[in-house]
């Protein structure tokens, strides 16, 4: 990239990239998801194997909404004002997360009691935020804004393969290694999380070593030197005073969603477990076999989320993100409120389809919508937000479900998901809700001719 | 052959509200006094703005001391966020290294910042390496014009926050 500036105007020219530069540049993502995907599937069955109750779960899963609500929106505005000739603005953040993924996730199978988990998951949620969300701004800085989409969507793919993988090295690895240690954590476990430690670390240096980051100028320098000292919090409140009113709905739409997907994550392996291996007994054989088998099922819908993410995207243009969007939450909706009461274990993965359309949607649909509402220069900052409204749900997920389920529920994971399942119905009702505006996406029509013609050069 | 895989973007900020700025990259009448280059003037009679989506963007542009030389833009829009998007889709003509057959997108996206100002930014592309640097140094002038027709309005408030 070159630069052209004067005292008031900042000129930049971005060299298009490539479908491959693009993937490497997001490869990264792949090794963050991947440990995202450990948090999901192996960390709540490590509390039930060092003696964490049920009912426990979502006080013990607070890490997740907490730094998620702190960490993301604080360090996007901290790289914003970030710029080193050696390491970069973005790529600082990269590495200390992904630094900080590999050595939690390398730790993880040793842990010999609740507390010592609990403490390592805020550790390693940390580490996650740290670097994920420098990664999403590290698209609006490389990417003009005709290929931001595609760079959501790398990453958007990358999250389905980096999640599919470490469930999938859970199964395998369960079939390599026998044993357990002396705090009653199976062998295996230790496995899989090595192996997310090195795609951690070893994914984020693939894309920092790959990808160069683009200087600011001069006079984006000095601004950048002057914003230091500015309040970071007031930045993020005066963004969020400022959202587009539909950026607002989308909130109502994530209220529903994201609770709903904190709630089949957390009870989907219990639900395996009294539906398809007929046990509640979380210290049994038949329910490890269970957290395995839905860590095969987690993989599936996975699967299913980064083979349809780009057809979705083509959809989406087609007849409006709200649509799709609405459209894919109710295919979850089917899937899993049949999910709960189907007892053969291989039948399990045809619902889950409907749950990973609806992943794949999630995970891209709503950026691809929110880039189109604000301006690029605002991309970290609403990121951040976006992000809020994520973890905001998660965290009221975390703070009332261990009541909803005990009280309402029955202290039943059939319920539980079928709990989910209706959330998520709320959530594609919600969307309808969102104006969207029509797309004009084709460009022929600009053939016709001026209204005053002077006659071609 | 140079390859057509480069996009401008240029930013500046303005001392006026948003919707000022808007209104001024969509009224027909403001848009003609100041979207042009040094050396360039834009036609009265060939502006023709309507910021909605599909609505048509054209306007002929022509030199000061040559009138036979003349740059021809026809677009429709593509999106339109008051106050905070436009995005057309247009052709443009009349200028060397780039090609009138091959459209390019124009995003202009204007961001609220402190104490009354505005950050302007201009996407635009795709065009050759060569094609975006002559280019940037008539964005350079085109928005000096914009700061000069801003002046010359007393700004009313920005309603719109």
């Amino acid at each position: 990239m070159s630069q052209t500036t004067t005292a008031t105007t900042v000129i930049r020219r971005k060299p298009m990239m490539s479908m491959k530069q693009i993937l490497l540049m997001n490869l990264g993502f792949f090794g963050i998801q991947y440990s995202f995907g450990m948090q999901q599937t192996a960390i709540n069955p490590i509390y039930n194997f060092l003696g964490a109750s049920p009912e426990q779960l979502p006080l013990l899963n607070m890490a997740g909404p907490i730094t998620g609500l702190f960490i993301q929106p604080l360090i996007g505005s901290l790289s914003d004002r970030t710029w080193s000739e050696r390491w970069g603005r973005r790529k600082p953040f990269f590495l200390i997360g992904a630094t900080g993924c590999a050595v939690c996730l390398f730790c993880f199978p040793f842990v010999s009691a609740v507390w010592m988990a609990a403490l390592l998951l805020w550790l390693l949620d940390a580490s996650n935020n740290t670097a994920m969300e420098p990664y999403r701004a590290f698209i609006a800085d490389k990417l003009p804004p005709s290929q931001t989409a595609k760079g959501f969507l790398a990453q958007s793919f990358f999250t389905g393969l980096g999640i599919t993988l470490a469930n999938i090295s859970l199964f395998l690895f369960q079939h390599v290694l026998s044993g357990m240690t002396a705090a009653g954590l199976p062998y295996w476990v230790f496995g899989s999380f090595m192996l997310g430690s090195v795609c951690s670390i070893g994914t984020v240096l693939v894309s920092v070593l790959s990808t160069p980051e683009i200087p600011p100028s001069p006079e984006e320098l000095a601004r950048l030197r002057s914003k230091q000292n500015d309040n970071a919090l007031k930045g993020i409140w005066t963004a969020i005073v400022e959202m587009p009113t539909q950026l607002r709905k989308l909130a109502l739409v994530y209220l529903f969603q994201w609770y709903a997907m904190n709630v089949y994550w957390q009870y989907v392996s219990l639900s395996v477990a009294k539906s398809a291996f007929d046990t509640t007994d979380t210290h049994s054989s038949a329910y490890e076999s269970a957290v395995t088998w839905t860590g095969l099922i987690n993989g599936g819908y996975n699967v299913v989320t980064f083979c349809v993410a780009f057809s979705l995207v083509a959809f989406a243009k087609k007849h409006g993100a709200k649509y799709v969007h609405s459209a894919c939450l109710m295919l979850a909706v089917i899937g899993l409120l049949f999910f709960p009461h189907i007892g053969n274990r291989f039948l399990l993965f045809l619902p889950i389809i409907g749950l990973g359309v609806a992943w794949a949607s999630i995970m891209g649909v709503p950026y691809i919508m929110a880039v189109r509402m604000v301006p690029s220069s605002r991309y970290g900052v609403y990121m951040g937000i976006i992000n809020m409204m994520i973890v905001i749900p998660q965290l009221l997920q975390t703070l009332t479900f261990g009541a909803v389920y005990k009280h309402l529920l029955g202290s039943n994971p059939t319920n539980a998901i079928t709990f989910a399942a209706i959330l998520l119905g709320c959530a594609a009702v919600a969307m309808l809700w969102i104006k969207e505006p029509p797309i004009v996406r084709d460009v022929d029509d600009v053939s016709a001719p001026a209204k005053v013609q002077m006659g071609e050069e | 052959m140079e390859e057509v895989d480069t996009i401008l973007e240029v930013e500046r900020e303005f001392a006026c509200p948003r919707d000022v700025l808007f209104r001024a990259f969509t009224e027909p009448a403001a848009f003609s006094q100041w979207f042009a280059p040094t050396g360039w003037h834009v036609l009265p009679e060939s502006v023709e703005l309507n910021p909605q989506l599909g609505g048509r963007i054209r306007h002929t542009k022509v030199r000061d001391d040559d009138p036979e030389k003349i740059w021809v833009v026809d677009g429709v829009y593509t999106e339109v966020f008051y106050p905070d998007v436009l995005v057309t889709r247009q052709r443009i003509s009349g200028i060397a290294g780039i090609d009138p057959s091959r459209p390019v997108e124009l995003r202009v996206e204007f961001t609220r910042l402190g104490q009354g100002k505005t950050l302007l930014r201009i996407v635009q592309g795709p065009y050759t390496e060569s094609a975006a640097l002559d280019y940037s140094d008539g964005w350079e002038s085109i928005l000096d014009h914009l700061q000069t027709y801003l002046d010359t309005l007393n700004t009313p408030k920005d309603t719109t926050r």
